[in-house]
Parts: C-alpha cells; structure tokens; sequence
C-alpha cells in the first residue's frame, strides 16, 4: 500500500474523498501550479518564501491530504538537512552552508508543495479532460491516463516480483545488486517487462471493446467548468500573490537603503 | 506528426513504458538525492536506466513519433507532481523530437539495434544541453556550469544513453525469445 | 435469428505453424445461451477474441473465413465499432479499469460513444442498479473485493447496451460465494432475452443456465448438445473436463457456524486432537527433539494491514507427509497467512517454527511456495537454468547444484522443456517448472497459492499426482485454494479460514 501511494499521488487519492480543492477546476489549479512556482522564482527574501509555503500547507489541510503528503515533505526535508550537513563538512562552515542552500530549499518545498497539492486532488481522468479542453489531442490524454492509473500497478507487479525472488533466496538489496547486477537484470527487469508487454496488450483490448477508438468524439458524463469558487479562489490567490511580492520587493528596499 | 498511426495497443504500450520510466526516475533520482545534492548527478544517473527502458518502448512501437510522445507526456507528469522540473518538459520533449527527427532521415523507422541506440544518444545529448541551460535563461536557477563541464555532462550522458540503447537491444532480443515480442 | 454466425475460421498466431482454429463453424442464436469449454490450449480463448474483432485488428495473425456479429463483418469493423453491439468482459477485472471511481468507469463506454450527458447519467445509472452496485458509485475501484469488481465490468458492459455478451473465464478469480453472485446476473440477463456466449473451464454454473453446449479440442468444435453431456463422465475423461456436479468438500467451510473454537475463540491443535489421533499418532502441540515430525509450527500469529483486515491469533502445526488444504473465500486471510508463512510477511505477534531444520538455515532453504502468477517468477533464459537460480545464494556448490536440477528434471518429467526460454511455456508447464525449482533444494514445507487458476481437468489431474508423489517423498504440502475438486482429490487434512480466524481444522480420510 505505501509503495502505491509512494509512486504515484495521482492514483493514492481516495475518490470518495471531496473537498473544496478537489472541486476546482484541473485548470485552475494549474494556474495555482504556474503561479507559485513563478512567484518562488521571484521571491528573495526566505520569510516571504515561508509564507508561501505556509499558504499550500494550510490548502493541504483544507483538502485533508496533508497526511498522504506528510511523507513526501519529509523525505524532501531529510535531503535537504543532508545536503546543508555534507557541505558544511565539507567547507567546515555551518553558517555558509545554511545562507547559500536555506532559500535554495525553501524554493524548491515550495514548488514541490504546489505540485504534490495538485496531484493528490486531481483524478488521471480530470486531468486528462482538462488537457483535452486546452486543445491537447486525445491520443496523448489517452497515453497519460494510462501511465498515471498504471504506475502503482507497474509498482506492485515489481513488488510480487521481489517476493517472488526471496522465495529462491535473492534479497534484492542495494548491495546484491551491487555485487552482482545480474540478478537485478534477471531477476527484476526481465519478468517486470514481460508483465508490461502483456498488461499493456490486455489494457488495449479492454479498451477498445469498450469502444475506445482513439479519442475521436468522446463525450463525458462530468462536464469540466469554471465555476464562480475558481474564480473566488484565482483572485485570492492572484492578490496573495501580488501581496507577497511587493512585501518582498518592499523589504529588500529597506535593506537596500 | 500523424498521431492517427498510433494504435490503441501503441498508446497503451507506450502509457506504460512511461509509467515504469516514472518508477526508474523515482528510485534512481531518490538514490541519488540521498548521496549528493550536486544537481547534474540525477540527470547523469537515470540516463542509463531510463533509456533502456525507452530503447524497448520504441523497438516494440516502432514507429516515428513514439519518443515524442514519451517526451511529451514524461515532461507533463514530472512538470505537475514536482514544478521544480517544469524545465523538463521543453526537455524531454526536444529531446525526443530530434530522436525522432533523426531515425526519420537515418533509417525510416524504429527497429535495428543501430537506431534505438542513435535515438537514445541523441535524446540524451540534447536533453543535457537542454537542462544545463535553460532553466538559467528563464531564472530558475542563479548559476550556470562552464561550458565545459556542460560539455562533458552531454557527453557523459550520451554515452550513457547510448549504452541504455544497447542494453535495451538485447533484452528486445531476449523477449523476442519469451515470445513476448512479436519478430 | 441469428446473432453471431462464425464461418469455416482458420487462425493462426503469428510464427506459428498450426493453426490454433481450425475450421469453425458456429452459429449462435438470440437469446441463446451458449457454453463453450475444453482443456487448455483447445483455442476457445481465440475464438473469443476473433468474436469482437481484437482478432484480426489488434493481435496479428493469419486469419481465413469469416465473423458476423448482427450483421456486421468483424473485418470490415473495427473492435470499437463492434463494441456497442457485443460486449466482453475478462478474466482479470483490475486490467479493465481505466480510471479510479466505480462510476467513471460505468462511464468510459458511454463516453467513447458519444453520447451526451443526461443518456450517459441515466446508463451508468441503470447498469450499477442491474449489478446491484448502485450503492459503490463513487467508491474507488482498487477498494472493491473481486466479486464486486467483476460485477463492475459487467455493469460497464452493459452501460453499452450490447445484445450479446461474451465472457471469457469470468469466474476465475472468484470465489464460490463471487461466482455465484455473477451466475445469478447471468441467469437475469438471459432471461431478459440477452445472448450469452461463456467460455470456462468452470463447469458446475454453466450446466444449470446453458441451453447448448459446445465443446473443443485442438482448434475444432468435436462435440456439440445439451448441457447434460456434461454429465458423461466418459466424454469428461476424453476432453479434460470438469465434473460439474461436484459433491462439496464441506459447505460449513465458507460460515462460522461449526466452528471448533476454544473459550477464548482459537483454534488450538489439542481441542482438534480427537480427529487426528484416528491418522495420526502421539501428535503433541509443542514440538521438541524425539518428535521429528511437526515440520512447521504455527504459534499465536496475529497481522494486521491496517486497513480493518487481520489476521488473528492463529495456531497450527503442519506434519511431515501431510497434504494441508487452507480454504476460504476472497478476502478470509488465506494468502496472507501463506505469505506470513513462507517469510515474506512479517507477524505482528506469534512465531513460525521450523521443528526440525536448523533455525540459522535461511527460510528459503526450509519453505517453497509458488505464488499465483507464475509470471511473476521466472527469471532465467531457459528451464535448464531456473532450476538453478538462487541455489548458489543458498550456499550449495555448483556439483550439488548440478546433481539437484538433474535428479528434478528426471523426477518432474522436465527432459523435452529443457532448453525452452520459460516464458514460452504453457500455463501448466510454467508451474511444473516452478514447483520443479523449488522442490530441487527439498524444502520441508512447499505452499501452492491457488495453483489451479484457469487450469482444465487434465492439468488439475496431473497437478493432483504431482503432490502426492511430494507427499510420498515426506514433505509437507499447503495447498491455499478455493477449488473445491482440486482440493478434494488432493489433501487429508483441511483448514478452513473465515475472516483471519480458524473456523474448521479436520483430517479427512
């Protein structure tokens, strides 16, 4: 279970659950993505950084996967202290570690924040609609669909395999496959890909007797629109956004003069 | 690019050779992530792995477009699940258009060994260039590499492309012995 | 009126000299149900897939003759345009999914035929209330038991309004309580007028509902009648058949009414000594050095994944010579508990003993078990060397590794597939291979997890003397099934399992 929802958060989501996020039109939510990731470009001071970060937690919360996304924030929290700790070492200066990797860091929680948010209230199908609305051909929506709702499939095929392997006595350690790639090639990439071919041609056969022709004039049973909510919600953010900037700008002035 | 070619069976085969490239990046750029923070080292990392994976994506497939494809919709979902390498997706995705391009010119279509591991080394060398210089036009990142060191990661990642492309050719060979590849 | 008509159809798959079909000829009425069985590899999976089309359009081969499914030839048609007319539903459910809630996926054929949004609500509608699922629409899919997801790509078919439906092993997954859920649809959608056309090699459903059965070997139609043909145990024999009319094991093994629990609801092997002292003598529950043969000895073992399903405070002890079959349905804890078995699962409390190996041997020298899938297990270029695979980690040496796969290859009739890369294999020669593979380093405990899925009676037959001769060799076999034949002909001592708790633990003469 936690290896499934490790590889893929568009897939962990659980669709019952619903909230005010997970409404929100796919669009406007990449609107949300671009916009933050633009604005942790531009933001210098690492308070204002913070506060941006502070904002996608609380959107986190609100959509209650804050917990899902717990364990990514911390992995991406455990490199970053590495990170600061082997430079420190190796420059044998904790305080220059901390200035040149701490708004580094914060910038990319920032983004990764922004775009585990989107992914784990965003449905593959959703995303795929919202793709097909911006005018992107229904081959390529098709391809994404299948990657994202495969990759925990894919993931727990590897898994049964690794069992499979300590059943003949191979624990597939980082060190077996040091010591002998072999087994890693014979023991994981063979059968996982002998899986693939196979899933994929049933896939495809499921799909088409399921009319599945390629995309060409499918209709949906939920309509993607922009409602009023993602316009409340683009125009908070937008203003947040211009409210940040302008403090970050205001306070490097002050610095500055 | 006709997209009309691309069967059923081709965009599924090809879903999920995205998908187990997704897989392959996530451990191998974990791994990585775990031993150094000097940035180059992921990209250098998943090049071999992740281009045995796409040597048998296109041997299968076969046809032009395929890397395209895979350029386009790996950019998507590593753009959206981490922004931080919305740079990718111009990457990858000029990255297998060139690939495409030139087994187009070169040989008609996807197939003999010589062509997945050209388009391997290809996509590689101008993912790299790519990567190691855009994001800086567009401020993303404060510094960039000399154009020697950038030099040396194309070539270093090129060539383990074109190593990937080579180990994928043998394992299309044994797979065409499973019977699980049609000749 | 004819609904589908197959005329003279030859195919052949690509690269191989024989065809698979052989000149067919079927015709199948509307409001027929039609059965069509025989043993593996007789072709009636190709035949179903050339009925919608997928043969010739999406797998290549030589196809000769031709399929008309009302009216339409299914080589001027594509699979999707064939689609809203005949709808086909899998083995595996999982591998049908396309998206993640029960609804979109109701959704998804209706979607692709364009119809607008009121007609899609109201058939998507319609469907789940026919499968008697309305209340999962927007449940996640990965969350249904298998029963239920097979309903779903029921309900997902008919969301196209197909008047035939073609089912191809739909059962096989299922346990007998899922299968007969699914029989009961079936039984509705005939009498409502809809064709049917099921294949299986699962007997015991069809031989109620059908109107006509048919059945094949080597590529041809060599029998065709009544469903009662089935009852010929002579024509069974000849074509690999199985019994349909099976007397079950024990029904009690499915409820908790007879159950055999202690004050505190476990099963201990004390309360059940009565029966096995008739078999066997001096049994204790504690395993110690003059009594060699408790080869595994489950104590107190508790698990849990987290999610409300458990397994609970289990206590058994496993013989040497004993054929153990663990039954239950979908869901009971039967493969976990081999899971927590064989090492791959960690209890949470309770120990597994090994009485009389060394407790320093790894578990993969002392337990075999041959998962389901046996894709997912074989790892070698050809059948010579996965007999060897992983025994050098074990630490034998290459002259004992040689001298083992060698006795295994004489012993498991192995000489002709030696050199075959094992993936080319057949069903039931890739689990001969398997179970070869495992047995060469002598475990002293081998587990088979469901190891008769989509397996005809032949193969079941042979599987059933491939124990017993282990058994005679003084291993101890689990056999984890929820084939009731299989099971029957195979083990002399049953546990059943009922959601992660012991219910029934019984030798059977």
């Amino acid at each position: 279970m936690i290896i499934e929802s490790f590889f893929s958060p568009f897939t962990a989501q659980n669709p019952e659950e619903d909230s005010m996020v997970h409404r929100l039109d796919p669009r406007t939510k990449m609107g949300l993505l671009l916009g933050v990731t633009l604005l942790s470009v531009y933001l210098d001071n690492i308070i204002f950084l913070l506060t941006l970060e502070m904002v996608l937690i609380v959107l986190t919360v609100i959509s209650r996967t804050f917990r899902s996304m717990m364990r990514f924030l911390l992995l991406f929290f455990t490199f970053g202290i590495i990170s600061v700790v082997v430079l420190a070492l190796i420059t044998d200066n904790l305080n220059y570690s901390l200035v040149s990797f701490s708004p580094f860091f914060a910038r990319f929680g920032v983004m990764i924040t922004a775009g585990l948010l989107f992914a784990f209230t965003t449905s593959p199908n959703n995303l795929a609609r919202a793709l097909e609305k911006m005018r992107f051909p229904a081959p390529l929506s098709f391809t994404l669909t299948i990657t994202l709702r495969y990759i925990p499939t894919l993931a727990r095929e590897a898994g049964a395999i690794m069992n499979a392997l300590k059943l003949r006595g191979i624990n597939l350690s980082l060190w077996d496959i040091i010591r002998k790639p072999s087994y890693f090639y014979r023991g994981m990439i063979i059968p996982l890909l002998i899986r693939t071919l196979k899933l994929s041609d049933e896939i495809a056969i499921a799909a088409e007797s399921r009319g599945f022709n390629g995309g060409k004039g499918r209709s949906s049973l939920n309509t993607l629109k922009i409602g009023v909510n993602d316009l409340f919600f683009a125009v908070f953010m937008v203003m947040s956004g211009f409210i940040l900037l302008f403090m970050d700008k205001a306070s490097l002035l002050k610095i500055g003069g | 690019m006709n997209l009309k070619k691309f069967t059923t069976r081709d965009l599924t085969f090809i879903g999920m050779i995205i998908a187990l490239m997704f897989i392959v990046q996530a451990v191998t750029i974990l791994g990585v992530s775990a031993f150094t923070p000097f940035e180059p080292a992921k990209s250098v990392a998943s090049a071999f792995f992740v281009s045995i994976v796409i040597a048998i994506g296109l041997a299968k497939v076969g046809k032009i477009g395929t890397f395209t494809i895979i350029g386009v919709v790996n950019g998507i979902i590593c753009g959206f699940i981490m922004p931080a390498f919305l740079p990718l997706l111009p990457t990858t995705v000029l990255g297998g258009l060139a690939a495409d391009a030139v087994i187009k010119i070169k040989y008609g279509e996807y197939g003999v060994r010589n062509s997945l591991i050209t388009a391997c080394g290809i996509n590689q060398l101008v993912e790299t260039f790519v990567i190691l210089t855009v994001p800086f036009f567009f401020g993303f990142s404060q510094t960039i590499l000399t154009p020697t060191l950038i030099l040396v990661s194309a070539l270093i990642t090129t060539t383990l492309g074109v190593l990937g492309g080579f180990v994928g050719s043998k394992i299309v060979q044994e797979l065409k012995k499973a019977g699980a590849i049609g000749e | 009126m004819t609904e589908v008509t197959v005329s003279n159809l030859t195919y052949r798959y690509p690269h191989t000299k024989k065809p698979v079909l052989n000149r067919i000829n079927l015709q199948v009425n509307k409001g027929e149900f039609v059965f069509i069985t025989g043993k593996s590899g007789c072709g009636k999976s190709t035949l179903a897939r050339t009925l919608n089309g997928t043969i010739p359009h999406i797998l290549e081969g030589e196809m000769d003759g031709t399929v008309m499914v009302k009216g339409k030839n299914t080589l001027d048609h594509q699979v999707s345009e064939i689609a809203p007319d005949l709808g086909f539903i899998f083995q595996n459910p999982e591998s049908q999914f396309f998206t993640l809630r029960v609804e979109d996926e109701v959704a998804f054929g209706p979607e692709n035929l364009g119809l607008n949004q009121d007609e899609i609500h109201e058939r998507v509608f319609r469907s789940l209330e026919y499968v008697n699922m309305s209340d999962f629409r927007k449940r996640n899919v990965f969350q249904l038991s298998e029963g239920q997801k097979q309903r779903v790509a029921i309900a997902a078919n008919l969301a196209l309004n197909p008047d035939v439906l073609v089912l191809d092993e739909p059962t096989s997954n299922l346990d007998p309580q899922g299968a007969g859920e699914l029989f009961q649809i079936l039984e509705k959608l005939k009498n409502e007028g809809k064709t049917i056309i099921l294949i299986d090699h699962r007997t015991r459903y069809a031989r109620k509902l059908a109107d006509r059965l048919i059945i094949m070997d080597d590529g041809k139609i060599i029998q065709e009648g009544g469903p009662e043909l089935l009852d010929d145990p002579v024509i069974r024999e000849n074509y690999g058949i199985r019994n349909p009319n099976l007397q079950l094991v024990n029904r009690s093994q499915f409820t908790n009414k007879h159950s055999n629990k202690d004050y505190n609801g476990r099963l201990t092997l004390s309360n059940t000594s009565g029966i096995f002292n008739h078999t066997k003598k001096d049994k204790q529950t504690t395993c110690n050095h003059e009594n060699h043969n408790a080869v595994l000895e489950v104590e107190n073992i508790s698990f849990s994944y987290g999610n409300g399903f458990s397994i609970n405070d289990m206590s058994f002890s496993i013989f040497q010579n004993e054929v153990v079959g663990i039954v239950g349905g979908n869901g009971s804890g039967k493969t976990t508990l081999a899971n927590i078995m064989a090492g791959l699962l960690k209890p949470s409390h309770g120990i597994i003993k090994f009485c009389n190996v060394s407790s320093k041997l790894p578990t993969a020298k002392k337990i075999g078990m041959v998962l389901q899938n046996p894709d997912h297990q074989l790892f070698m270029s050809s059948v010579y060397t996965e007999l060897s695979f992983g025994l050098p980690e074990l630490g034998f040496t290459s002259s004992e590794i040689g001298k083992m796969v060698n006795d295994v290859i004489d012993s498991m009739n192995l000489k002709k597939l030696k050199e075959r890369h094992p993936h080319s294999l057949s069903g039931g020669e890739k689990q001969r291979t398997l179970i070869s593979a495992l047995i060469a380093r002598k475990p002293q405990v081998l587990i088979l997890d469901e190891p008769t899925t989509g397996m005809d009676n032949y193969h079941m037959n042979q599987l059933v003397s491939e124990v017993k001769k282990l058994e005679k060799t003084g291993m101890a076999v689990i056999l984890i099934s929820h084939d009731e034949e299989f099971i029957k002909k195979s083990v002399n001592r049953i546990i059943s399992i009922s959601k992660g708790e012991i219910v029934e633990d019984k030798v059977i003469s």
